[in-house]
Parts: structure tokens; C-alpha cells; sequence
């Protein structure tokens, strides 16, 4: 997704006032003169600054405000990116209920398969992937990944 | 002078099993990555990084030098066969090995590239290991001053060479310090930004952040731009490693010494880190070259040069890591984040109080490129192995380690959060020409610029000109004003760029 100059300075400019705003809402400490909100007033006017710059660069120049051209792409590719997004944003909710391993394979082979992966390939790779993965991390590293429904099963 | 029983100490903690298994598994996992077309070096790093979790802090540290190293020399090998950089500093030659290629010369090319940026990677080792104790030395008598001003330098130097226009890689710096301060602040403890949640209080950890910024996003573009439909590597040549390449040493004796020198003195500064060297060490290969009407036609003086000094800078950017915690690109900065994890906090101090852990760091580099010679030899006869790993099986492989990788910062869902939300943004800004690495380096040295910038106010009691009255932070001090005077001067009489239609050269910054 590309914007435009004229689009992301003034963007920048209300985030930067944003934060100087929100910074100004922290409460002073007692007998503290440089306190908690000097770096994020400094950093919310480095926002706004660069914001200007950008605003004044964009107007100079003109282009597009905006452009999705770059997903102009083949519907593999669109729905490859969709199934990571969404797989990922899903993997939110279900990663814990599923558990990784079976979490990991469904992902895994969704995404193998869209992007053009044999269905035998798909078969072999992903569960030796995610397994070895997760014996890896659990045995050896001694993450505590969850194994949801195949809790007790490995 | 370096210590002789402390190189001795330090040679001994280098030679252990566990540091010689990472240094060689970091290359294996290394040459894989870099040689994958779109999967940069700084990303191999940044999914490197919850392994090193649970390991101690030199083997961390090898795993990363050895697996940057390599990932950054086996960038050569899809330019050198597809006509793809696999990093963005090797793109600065990119056209040329390729030409080499399509005379029949892609072993000749290949070796080269292994071969002299192994010999870079040394000598910029040689020069971080006499330097940075003479120097940690100096950085002794600093104060909060000279350090707030070395932070501000390597940020702001970061933030101008990343991007063409100097508002954006402000932008980036920006943002960076500003997700620094979510948390409780580092002085007076009052939460900032935290909105109530208890894992926000803690902070935004670097490590999901990168994994997002440079993984997920890198992945992204991939969908976007069609970049994983890859062309098949050329076939029928015999790959001969090595073969012929001490010729070309006695043949271009100065092109090494002027690359790696070049590479070292680029890679030392706060904030640049060795990107940028290969690109300018090509222009000055050309430049200085005596058949310089050769260069774009598959000749091997201007590449001898811009590999030796990648990975040269590669090794020296790590003075400024070591020595004043200043990280100087990407890489360093995971590397300075991984070691205040492990409770060692990089800096002068360090090679006074532990002088055998910095120098058992600097050692493993020296083994990392030499280990760049046989493992280069195995990587050129698996090169076109290697390309031909359908990205169908990498892509997904890569997403579920950024997942776990995530995951396992806190053990808590928070970090895919935060992984899925910076990967997003990392895509957006590099769609619009934001650079990515002063975002990291901002992250990760915005703690260290607040906590020296509140002492230094603190104790000039807000007087500005006391950041000027010690002389190495007026020296400082006054180049920092100096670089900032120059890009507004500069960025003011800028003429409008050609309107839409007209292309630009954008150049990466994450290694």
C-alpha cells in the first residue's frame, strides 16, 4: 500500500500531537524536574516536525494520495497474503485451544498448498516440520508451548 | 595492546565444543537464508534470536556473528546465478557477477566472493581486535555527556544513510524511540503509554518487533511484488571451487587492501554499519581502477573489492557495539539487545571488568570467516541445490518460526500480537520508503539516549551549553549539529523530485 506524502505528513503531525498531548497527561513526580514525559514530548515533536517536512515535500511534488497497485498480483499470491494475515490474527485465538502442533500443521499446510506445494510434499513437511519444531522447543529449550488438543499424546 | 593472557583466556572460552557447534550450525543456517532471493541477513538474525534464549552468552553471540557472516557472503550467490542480490549489499555488484555468469565464469565468481569477504571478514577482525580495547580505553573517562552525544550520532547517522530523504529515516528514529518509552519510565518508574495493561508495562520487547518488521514484512512484500516466482539457475557449468583465485590476489593486491580498509573505516562508524561500504567500494574501484571500461562486463577487480569490504564493515561495526554500546546497524543492534538480556551490558566497562568476554566475542569472528573458506567450498557446489528449495516449503517454514519465535519471548500470545501489528507496519513503511533498521536501532538505544540525556539535564542542572563543556562531547556535540545543519541545508534546497511516473533508486538498510 502506497501513500502519498500529502497523506502520510499531516498523519504524522496528528499522531505527533497526539502523543506531546499525552505525555503533557502524565503526572508529575515531586522534586523530579526531568521526569517521565520529556522524552515522549521530544519524541512527539520530532513527529511533528518530520511530519511538516513531509507535508511541504508532498505538496511540492504532487503524485498519487494513494495506491494499491502493488496487489495487482496473481490470485495465488493474494490469497497466499490473506491466509497468512488471517491465519496469523486467527492463531491469536486458536493457538491455545488447537495447541501448537495441530495449530502449526492446519497454517502450515494452507499455506503450502495456495502457494503451490505438492499435496504430497504438503503431507510429508508440514507435520514433520511443526513436530520436530515443537519437540524441539518443549524437549530441548523447555518452552512451555501449548499442546492443546493433543495434550497427552506427545 | 590486547593482553596476552586474556587472548589466551579468551582463545580457550572460543574453542569449546557448545561455541564451535553454534559458530558452525549459525553458518549452516546462514548460507541457507542468504541465499534465498528476499530473505536478508538481518531477518536470519532476527528469527535467531529466541534460540539464543537458552544459551549462554558467547555461544549466543557466535551463533549470530557466524550466521550473519555467512548469510551475508551467500547473498552473492542469487546475484551471482539469478541476477538477484540476496542482500542489499550485495547488490552494489550484483550486475557484474552476473555477467561473469553468463560467460560461463559463475564458479570464478562465486569464489571470489567467498573467498575475499572471508579475507575482509579477518583483516576487519584483526582491526577490532586491536582497536577496541585502545578505544574502550578512551570510552572510559566518558560521561553521560559523551555518551548521549554517541548515541545521538549513531541514530542520526543510521537514520540519513537508510533512506534517501532524510525526513523519513526520521520518521523511523522517531517511531523506534517512541515505542521505547512504553513501559515504565527508566528514571521515576511511572507508567507511560501502557494503557492499563500489565503487558504493556513491561515494555515493547525488540525481539518481536524485528521478527515482524523484517520476517513477516519481508514476506509480505514477497506476495506483493511476485517476488518468490524465481528464475531457475543457469545450468551445465562445472562448479570448481576456488579454482584460480590466488591469481587474482597477486593481480589485485590493492583492491583487497583498499576494500577491507575501506569496509573497516565505514563499518567503525556509529550508525552506519557496513551496508553502504561494498556500494561505495565498488564506485572507488572503478574510480581508481586502471581499465575502468572493463567494469559492468563481468570483471573481477571491482567485485574483489566491494566483497572484501562487506564483510570487513561487517566486522567492524562492531566496534561501536563493543566499545561504546552503540550499535552501529541492524545486526548489532540484535546482537547489543541479545547480550543485555543475557545481563552483559556492552561498553567500556566490559573490557574492564570482563576483558575475556569481549575478546572471546572478537575471536569468534575470526573463527566464523575462517570458517567462510570450507564452508564456502561445500556452499558453491550446493548453490543451485540451494535456489531450488521451492519457496512454497520455505515461506511457511519461516512464518511458523516467526510465530514460535514470537511466542516464546514471554511465553504469551502478546508477542505474536505485537509480531503481527509490527509486521504490518514494517510492510506499510517499507512500501513508502521508511527504512526499517533506525526503527530497531531506536528501539533498542532508546533507553540507553533517555537514561544519559535525563543525567546529563540533571546534572547541568537543564542547561543546554553543559552538553558542550567537557571537550570529546563538544567535539561530539558539534558534529552532531554540524550533520544536522548539512541534511536541513541540504533538504531545503532540494528541487522538487520528476512527478509520478519518475523512478527512484531506493537502496535497503537491512543488511
Amino acid at each position: 500500500m502506497k501513500l502519498g506524502d500529502r497523506i502520510v505528513g499531516p498523519g504524522l503531525i496528528l499522531l505527533g500531537a497526539g502523543v506531546i498531548l499525552a505525555a503533557m497527561r502524565i503526572p508529575d513526580v515531586p522534586g523530579v524536574r526531568f521526569g517521565a514525559d520529556l522524552m515522549p514530548v521530544i519524541c512527539g515533536g520530532g513527529l511533528v516536525l518530520f511530519g511538516a517536512a513531509l507535508t511541504r515535500s508532498g505538496l511540492r511534488e504532487g503524485g498519487p494520495w494513494a495506491s494499491l497497485d502493488e496487489w495487482r498480483v496473481s490470485p495465488r499470491n493474494l490469497a497466499s497474503a490473506l491466509w497468512v494475515l488471517g491465519g496469523l490474527c486467527a492463531g491469536l485465538f486458536l493457538f491455545e485451544p488447537l495447541g501448537f502442533p495441530l495449530f502449526g500443521i492446519i497454517f502450515m499446510s494452507g499455506l503450502m498448498l495456495l502457494m503451490g506445494a505438492r499435496p504430497v510434499t504438503v503431507a510429508l513437511v508440514a507435520p514433520l516440520f511443526v513436530l520436530t519444531l515443537y519437540l524441539t522447543f518443549t524437549r530441548v529449550m523447555f518452552v512451555d508451548l501449548p499442546a492443546g488438543v493433543l495434550e497427552g499424546a506427545l | 595492546m590486547m593482553n596476552p593472557d586474556v587472548l589466551s583466556l579468551a582463545l580457550v572460552e572460543v574453542l569449546q565444543f557448545k561455541v564451535l557447534a553454534a559458530i558452525v550450525l549459525g553458518a549452516a543456517y546462514g548460507l541457507f537464508i542468504g541465499a534465498l532471493p528476499g530473505l536478508t541477513a538481518t531477518m536470519a538474525t532476527a528469527l535467531l534470536v529466541p534460540l539464543t534464549f537458552y544459551m549462554d552468552p558467547l555461544p549466543a553471540i557466535a551463533l549470530i556473528v557466524s550466521s550473519t557472516a555467512m548469510a551475508i557472503t551467500a547473498g552473492d550467490i542469487p546475484g551471482v546465478l539469478l541476477r538477484i542480490p540476496g542482500t542489499p549489499a550485495s547488490a552494489a555488484y550484483t550486475d557484474e557477477a552476473y555477467a561473469m555468469t553468463r560467460q560461463g565464469r559463475a564458479s570464478e565468481a562465486l569464489s571470489l566472493g567467498f573467498f575475499f569477504s572471508a579475507t575482509g571478514g579477518l583483516i576487519g577482525a584483526l582491526v577490532l581486535l586491536v582497536s577496541g580495547p585502545l578505544l574502550a580505553r578512551v570510552a572510559l573517562n566518558f560521561s553521560s555527556f559523551e555518551f548521549f552525544w554517541l548515541a545521538c550520532l549513531g541514530l542520526l547517522t543510521c537514520a540519513l544513510v537508510s533512506s534517501p530523504q532524510p525526513a523519513k529515516g526520521g520518521v523511523s528514529l522517531v517511531l523506534g524511540l517512541l515505542v521505547s518509552t512504553v513501559g515504565l519510565d527508566v528514571t521515576t518508574g511511572q507508567p507511560r503509554f501502557t494503557f492499563g495493561s500489565v503487558e504493556l508495562s513491561g515494555g515493547v520487547s525488540f525481539i518481536p518487533v524485528m521478527i515482524g518488521m523484517f520476517a513477516m514484512s519481508e514476506i509480505l512484500r514477497g506476495f506483493s511484488a511476485s517476488a518468490f516466482d524465481l528464475p531457475a539457475p543457469p545450468k551445465g557449468e562445472v562448479y570448481r571451487p576456488y579454482r584460480g583465485i590466488f591469481s587474482l590476489v597477486a593481480r589485485y593486491p590493492m583492491s583487497l587492501l583498499r576494500g577491507t580498509a575501506l569496509g573497516s573505516a565505514i563499518g567503525a562508524l556509529p550508525g552506519v554499519g557496513g551496508d553502504l561500504a561494498a556500494w561505495i567500494a565498488y564506485g572507488m574501484s572503478r574510480r581508481f581502477s586502471r581499465t575502468p571500461e572493463k567494469f559492468g562486463t563481468g570483471h573481477p577487480e571491482g567485485l574483489i573489492e566491494a566483497t572484501s569490504s562487506n564483510n570487513a564493515g561487517l566486522s567492524s561495526a562492531w566496534i561501536p557495539a563493543l566499545v561504546f554500546g552503540i550499535p552501529g546497524d541492524a545486526v548489532t543492534a540484535i546482537a547489543v539487545g541479545v547480550l543485555f538480556m543475557k545481563g552483559v551490558a556492552p561498553g567500556p566497562r566490559l573490557f574492564v571488568e570482563n576483558p575475556v568476554m569481549p575478546t572471546a566475542i572478537i575471536l569468534s569472528f575470526f573463527v566464523a570467516n575462517l570458517l567462510l573458506f570450507p564452508l564456502g567450498y561445500f556452499a558453491i557446489k550446493a548453490a543451485r541445490r540451494v535456489l531450488s528449495v521451492p519457496r512454497s516449503v520455505i515461506v511457511p517454514m519461516i512464518l511458523i518460526c516467526c510465530f514460535v519465535g514470537s511466542y516464546a519471548v514471554n511465553n504469551s500470545l502478546f508477542g505474536v500480537g505485537t509480531m503481527i501489528v509490527a509486521g504490518l507496519v514494517g510492510y506499510v513503511m517499507e512500501r513508502n520508503q521508511f527504512p526499517i533498521a533506525p526503527v530497531i536501532l531506536g528501539l533498542v538505544l532508546g533507553p540507553v539516549l533517555e537514561r544519559n540525556f535525563i543525567m546529563s539535564m540533571q546534572i547541568s542542572h537543564g542547561n543546554l551549553l553543559g552538553f558542550f563543556e567537557r571537550p570529546v562531547a563538544a567535539a561530539l556535540g558539534a558534529l552532531v549539529c554540524l550533520i544536522v545543519l548539512f541534511t536541513l541545508l541540504r533538504a531545503l534546497r532540494r528541487k522538487p523530485a520528476l512527478p509520478a511516473g519518475a523512478s527512484t533508486i531506493q537502496k535497503g538498510s537491512n543488511g
